[in-house]
C-alpha cells in the first residue's frame, strides 16, 4: 500500500501498529502530508452535526407503529390456509379423542351395573337342524327357559310359564298341533336326505295327501295336434 | 448499560417495541442525516430522504420488501439503504454518474486535475462563516470524494466498510479520502487568505 494512503489509516486510528507509523513519519514528504491531512481532519471533527426535523422522526415512528401491528394481520392472512388445515385436523383428532373418552367413561360407569362373568347368560347357540333321536317331552318343547340369574329371574320364569300355558290353551294351537302329529304319522316312512323320487313313484294316497293340488306333468300337457 | 443495536432491533421485531426503534433512530440520526445532507446539500430533500430511508428500513425489517438478516451490522445495512435512496435521487436529477473503478484508480477526480489557479472560485466562500464555509467546501468536492468523506466523518464508517459499501477497493476509498482532505484544506486556505480576519483553525 502507498505510504500516503497508509498514514491515512493511522490518522483515523484504524491501525494499531505505532512503530510502523513512526517509521513512516520519518520521511519528510510523508510527514508533511500527514500534517496537511491532520489540519483538514481537525476542521471536520469540529463541524457541528445535523439532525433531521423532529416531525420526520414522528412520521417514521407512526409508520413503524403501523407496520408493527399490520404484519400480524398480514402473516395471518398469508398463513390462513395452512392454519385452517392444521385446525381441521386438530379438530378431528380432538373429536375422536372426546368420543373415545366418552365411551371409556360410560364403560367404566356401567361396569358395576353389568353382570359379571358368573352372572352372564350363557351364549346362545343356534340349533343345528339334525335328526334327533330323542324326542322332547311335549310339555317342555314349547317352554321358554329363561336364564337363571338370581331372584329376579325366578319371577320372570314364573310369568313366562304362565304365558306359555295360556298360549297352549288356545284352540287353534291345539288344532295345528293335531295336524302336525297327523302329518308326522303319515310320513313316518319318509326319511330326511333320501334321494329324489319321481312323483309318479310315490304311492297314490300319500302323493295326494302330501302334495295336494299337484298333478304329474304329463297329465298337464296339452293334447298334441295331429 | 446501553442495549446494542441488535438488541434494540430484536425488541422491535419480536415485541413491536416502539421505544426500542425510536432509540435506534435517535442513536444514529446524526450519522445518517449528516451523510444525506452532505450528499444532496438541501435540508428539505435530506429530510425526505431520511424518511424514505427509514420507510424502506421498516418494510425490510418486516420482510415486506427485501429482508434484514441480523448480523450485528444494522447501521451499515441502513446506510446502504440510505445510499441507494440518495443515488436514486441524484440520478433522477442527473447529479450522479456511476463510475466503474479501475485498477489504477487513485481516488482522483476531474476536479483534482484542474489547474490550481482558478481565479474567483472561492468568492462565494468569502460570504460565509466558518461552519458554512466548510460545508460549502465539502459541497464543492467531487461526488465520489464527498461521499467517502461523509461516510467517514458523518457516518463514522471505517475505510474497509466504505469500500464494501461503495463497491470499490480499500485503496480507492483511501485515495478518494486523501484527495478530499487535501482539496478541502486547499479551499479553506484560499478562503482564509482572502479574509485573514476569519480564523479557520480554532
Amino acid at each position: 500500500m502507498d505510504k500516503k494512503l497508509q498514514i491515512l489509516q493511522y490518522l483515523y486510528e484504524e491501525v494499531e501498529d505505532r512503530s510502523t507509523f513512526r517509521t513512516l513519519l520519518e520521511e519528510d514528504a510523508v510527514g508533511a502530508e500527514y500534517q496537511a491531512l491532520s489540519e483538514a481532519k481537525f476542521q471536520l471533527d469540529h463541524q457541528r452535526r445535523s439532525r433531521p426535523d423532529p416531525i420526520v422522526i414522528d412520521r417514521i415512528m407512526a409508520a413503524a407503529a403501523a407496520e408493527g401491528n399490520t404484519p400480524i394481520t398480514r402473516s395471518r392472512w398469508r398463513d390462513r390456509p395452512a392454519l385452517a388445515g392444521r385446525l381441521s385436523r386438530r379438530n378431528t383428532l380432538r373429536t375422536v379423542g372426546l368420543a373415545m373418552a366418552a365411551v371409556l367413561v360410560v364403560a367404566v360407569g356401567l361396569w358395576p351395573i353389568l353382570p359379571t362373568a358368573e352372572q352372564a347368560p350363557a351364549p346362545v347357540v343356534a340349533d343345528v337342524a339334525r335328526p334327533s333321536t330323542a324326542k322332547p317331552a311335549p310339555a317342555q318343547e314349547h317352554l321358554f327357559t329363561a336364564p337363571a340369574t338370581g331372584l329376579q329371574q325366578a319371577g320372570v320364569r314364573s310369568s313366562l310359564a304362565e304365558d306359555a300355558l295360556s298360549w297352549d290353551e288356545a284352540s287353534d294351537v291345539h288344532e295345528v298341533h293335531r295336524r302336525v302329529e297327523m302329518l308326522q304319522a303319515r310320513n313316518s316312512s319318509l326319511e330326511w336326505d333320501e334321494p329324489a323320487v319321481p312323483l309318479e313313484m310315490l304311492p297314490a294316497q300319500g302323493r295326494q295327501l302330501l302334495q295336494p293340488g299337484l298333478r304329474p306333468a304329463r297329465q298337464q300337457r296339452p293334447p298334441r295336434n295331429p | 448499560m446501553h442495549p446494542t443495536d441488535e438488541e434494540l432491533v430484536a425488541a422491535y421485531l419480536e415485541r413491536s417495541d416502539q421505544v426500542a426503534f425510536r432509540t435506534l433512530i435517535e442513536r444514529h440520526q446524526e450519522r445518517i442525516f449528516g451523510y444525506l445532507l452532505g450528499m444532496v446539500r438541501d435540508r428539505d430533500i435530506a429530510n425526505d430522504l431520511f424518511q424514505e430511508t427509514f420507510l424502506r428500513v421498516i418494510a425490510a425489517m418486516q420482510k415486506r420488501r427485501g429482508s434484514y438478516i441480523q448480523q450485528g451490522r444494522w447501521l451499515g445495512w441502513v446506510l446502504r439503504i440510505a445510499r441507494n435512496a440518495t443515488l436514486d435521487y441524484l440520478r433522477s436529477r442527473k447529479k450522479w454518474q456511476d463510475v466503474t473503478p479501475g485498477a489504477d484508480d487513485d481516488g482522483a477526480s476531474f476536479w483534482d486535475r484542474l489547474s490550481d489557479d482558478a481565479p474567483g472560485a472561492d468568492e462565494e466562500l468569502d460570504r460565509l462563516d466558518r461552519a458554512d464555509r466548510l460545508t460549502a467546501c465539502i459541497g464543492r468536492l467531487s461526488p465520489e470524494q464527498r461521499e467517502v468523506l461523509l461516510l467517514r466523518h458523518e457516518a463514522e464508517m471505517t475505510f474497509r466498510e466504505i469500500a464494501e459499501l461503495t463497491d470499490c477497493s480499500i485503496n480507492t476509498a483511501l485515495g478518494r479520502m486523501r484527495y478530499a482532505l487535501l482539496n478541502l484544506r486547499k479551499m479553506m486556505e484560499t478562503a482564509q487568505k482572502k479574509d485573514p480576519t476569519r480564523v479557520v483553525n480554532t
